[in-house]
């Protein structure tokens, strides 16, 4: 039923896409809390949207975590682009402020002195913000007129977790800082969440923040190690494994302006327009928005392996690297005792449906916002 | 005399007779304890005063010295060390520069973990108002030697010399253990050939465990290299005995004893006399006490057997003692099982300050006969 509502309103074009490239439709309404370090359409933002913009699922709220930026940025992020797509009954809870053992900031050139320069860097390379009103630079979205909820983030997640028992899938897109203070904080709530899934980890290939680590793990590798480490009913990984052998080009920019305009690709063409304007062969990775694809239409998701996983956290050069143990001679999936004390089975994405996945994105981005309110 | 001590006897004269040394030993009725001198080299203190104290002493044969990189690079210190013993009449004992840097120890590590966890006080040749490039060798306050190092490096000079006489040279480590663990993994040993195992370094409770301007468990020459440290604690020496941080700061070179010392004209009381005047530097004796608890070991008033080694772990306590007691303690206490690679030490915890400075100066005071 749902998945007929764009085509009642949206007509010729919408219909034939839909027809195309219908998500595999989840069984009931799906309800997911999207954990995440925001940027303006980073692939957080893409991924939020693809949410938003999916008939069966229903955004609880946008938690706040520092990441890519800190998480005053993120939180201007967050509200201003939910403002924009006229979604602000969807609430912004801001969280926790920097990693479980704070921000390595003011020694991180004595690390990098050590163990060489970090590629991704994300917040450690902006100072601090004292607000999310009063950031380093204007945001070029400008700044939110919404304020974000008084609750902590966290206790947001355990009191959703808690109110829609087995319901709840959390998208952990950024470091997992809020998870790990939740499940910590409220263990009771570990049996109750339906599934997680996280984008993070670089686990056969070298990292892209350093050559050991991946960058949400590499940020806070002691939540990371306490998220993984717990026993959810399902874990789901997005690595860079499969996530750098992707790329967002003008192809799929253009096939985005091209549709009826939408506060959403009124986005694209401001926020990525001048890029390919600039350079037509520039090319990015979506990371977040594959977690979000392969969980609206399963079927993407063409190689899930198991491992047992787990983080580095010795506070060396491989600080902050993931460990992903296979069956081998003398470790069978059969036999748990064989993997590290407190590991967890996961499934690990490895390769997805590249063209089928680039339909759905492109679908979820170019239709009209669904429950916008102008 | 036994059979045992007869057979050792009659080896003895058959090693002096194939060496030809039938005369030597037949002038030295009491055979002095050979001694190998491992020692960091900062051109004025502790290093240079101790190494000098165990040279001033007629009960010891110095078989030679390395220097080793700590209170000063060795190039540096191998040339300060060169020219005291040139200035105090000591210049036919052999001396050979040893490891250069620590194992993996560094000034950039150092400086990664000040930013994390706060300034260390003291840095040896890492020390930023001194600092000068490992290879120079800036002009020595106690001017410029004559002499030259023996063409070897330290770490093969040690094993040369332990394995010249199996069973008695005591190793004495005045400085970080680099060349003492560059030595044991070539010739792992010589920990069992030597006699023991004697050193300045480590630390435990200073001050009683009351507050005090030094964190002792991180004392400088274990702090230095402390994979070495690791080595050099974990192998299988006879004996160790150890003058940890916990005594050095009950001692000091203070104008008592300068003035004591400038009464004599011997070149040892001389070198203390010129270069450390009254009125100044009046240092921890970090390194005599090691020296002097090694010659009489009557000064030690309370002392205990410690297994003690190093943790090597890049954190907080990079370079820190971890020790235990020998004993679980109980009725009746218990020996402790540890695993395989801890050594007990014996760690020396205090000492009768007024024989120790008197001691100090009668030795400090003799004129050596030349050799």
């Amino acid at each position: 039923m749902h998945r007929l509502l764009p085509a009642v309103l949206f007509p010729a074009l919408a219909l034939a896409v839909a027809l195309l490239v219908t998500p595999t439709p989840v069984a009931a309404q799906e309800r997911v809390i999207v954990d995440a370090d925001m940027g303006v359409l980073n692939d957080d933002a893409v991924a939020l949207f693809m949410l938003v913009n999916s008939p069966t699922v229903e955004v609880l709220g946008v938690t706040i975590v520092p990441g890519n930026s800190w998480a005053e940025h993120c939180t201007a992020s967050a509200l201003r682009q939910l403002e924009l797509i006229g979604r602000t009954d969807i609430p912004v809870f801001m969280g926790v402020r920097e990693p479980l053992m704070g921000s390595r900031q003011p020694w991180l050139e004595a690390e990098e002195r050590l163990w060489g320069r970090t590629e991704v860097l994300g917040a450690y390379g902006r100072p601090r913000a004292t607000s999310y009103l009063a950031l380093d630079r204007e945001p070029v979205i400008g700044y939110p007129t919404t304020t974000p909820a008084a609750e902590n983030a966290v206790d947001f997640i355990v009191r959703s977790v808690k109110a829609y028992p087995n319901e709840i899938t959390l998208f952990v897109i950024g470091p997992a800082t809020n998870v790990a203070l939740a499940v910590r904080k409220n263990p009771e709530i570990v049996p109750l969440v339906k599934r997680v899934y996280y984008m993070g980890g670089s686990v056969d290939v070298p990292g892209n923040s350093t050559p050991a680590a991946e960058f949400n793990w590499w940020f806070d590798p002691e939540a990371a190690r306490i998220a993984l480490r717990t026993p959810f009913r399902e874990q789901i990984i997005v690595p860079t494994d499969v996530a750098e052998r992707m790329f967002y080009t003008k192809a799929e920019y253009d096939r985005i302006v091209s549709a009826p305009e939408t506060p959403i690709t009124r986005l694209f063409q401001q926020i990525h327009g001048p890029r390919f304007e600039r350079d037509p062969r520039s090319r990015s990775f979506i990371w977040d928005a594959l977690a979000t694809g392969i969980f609206l239409q399963p079927s993407l998701a063409t190689q899930l392996v198991d491992r047992y996983i787990d983080v580095d956290v010795t506070y060396g050069p491989n600080y902050g690297r993931s460990i992903g143990y296979h069956e081998s001679r003398r470790r069978s999936f059969a036999t748990p005792n064989d993997f590290p004390a407190g590991t967890q089975k996961v499934k690990v994405l490895m390769a997805v449906d590249q063209p089928k996945f680039w339909d759905l994105y492109i679908d979820l981005m170019t239709r009209p916002v669904r429950g916008a309110r102008q | 005399m036994t059979h045992r001590t007869l057979l050792l006897g009659t080896l003895a004269v058959v090693a002096t007779l194939l060496t030809g040394g039938v005369s030597a030993a037949a002038a030295q009725p009491q055979p002095r304890k050979k001694v190998f001198i491992d020692q960091d080299g900062a051109a004025l203190g502790t290093d240079m005063i101790s190494t000098l104290t165990m040279l001033q002493s007629p009960d010891v044969e110095v078989l030679g010295i390395t220097v080793t990189a700590g209170d000063a690079w060795v190039k540096a210190g191998t040339a300060h060390m060169l020219r005291m013993l040139e200035l105090t009449g000591h210049g036919n004992v052999p001396v050979a520069a040893g490891a250069a840097f620590p194992l993996i120890n560094s000034r950039d590590l150092a400086t990664a973990w000040e930013a994390q966890y706060g300034e260390f006080s003291y840095k040896g040749a890492w020390n930023p108002g001194r600092y000068h490039e490992p290879h120079v060798v800036p002009t020595p306050p106690t001017g410029v030697t004559t002499l030259a190092p023996v063409d070897l490096h330290g770490a093969l000079f040690m094993i040369q010399q332990i394995r010249k006489y199996p069973g008695e040279v005591t190793l004495w480590v005045g400085g970080p253990f680099t060349t003492v663990a560059l030595a044991l993994g070539l010739d792992p040993e010589i920990a069992s050939l030597a006699k023991e195992l004697v050193l300045m370094g480590a630390g435990f409770n200073v001050d009683g465990g009351g507050n005090h301007r030094i964190n002792g468990r991180r004392e400088f020459n274990w702090w230095w290299d402390p994979e070495a440290t690791r080595i050099a604690m974990s192998a299988p020496w006879r004996r160790i005995v150890i003058t940890p941080v916990d005594i050095s700061v009950k001692t000091s070179l203070g104008d008592d004893v300068k003035r004591r010392l400038a009464a004599s004209s011997s070149p040892a009381a001389q070198f203390i006399t010129r270069f450390h005047p009254v009125g100044q530097n009046a240092g921890y004796m970090w390194d005599e006490i090691s020296v002097l608890a090694f010659l009489d070991p009557s000064l030690i008033t309370r002392q205990q057997q410690l297994f003690v080694n190093i943790d090597i772990n890049h954190g907080a306590g990079y370079g820190q003692t971890i020790f235990v007691e020998d004993v679980v303690p109980g009725t009746p206490a218990r020996p402790r099982t540890m695993p395989s690679w801890w050594r007990v030490a014996t760690v020396q915890w205090d000492l009768n300050l007024p024989k120790f400075y008197d001691q100090f100066v009668q030795l400090m005071s003799r004129t050596p006969a030349r050799r």
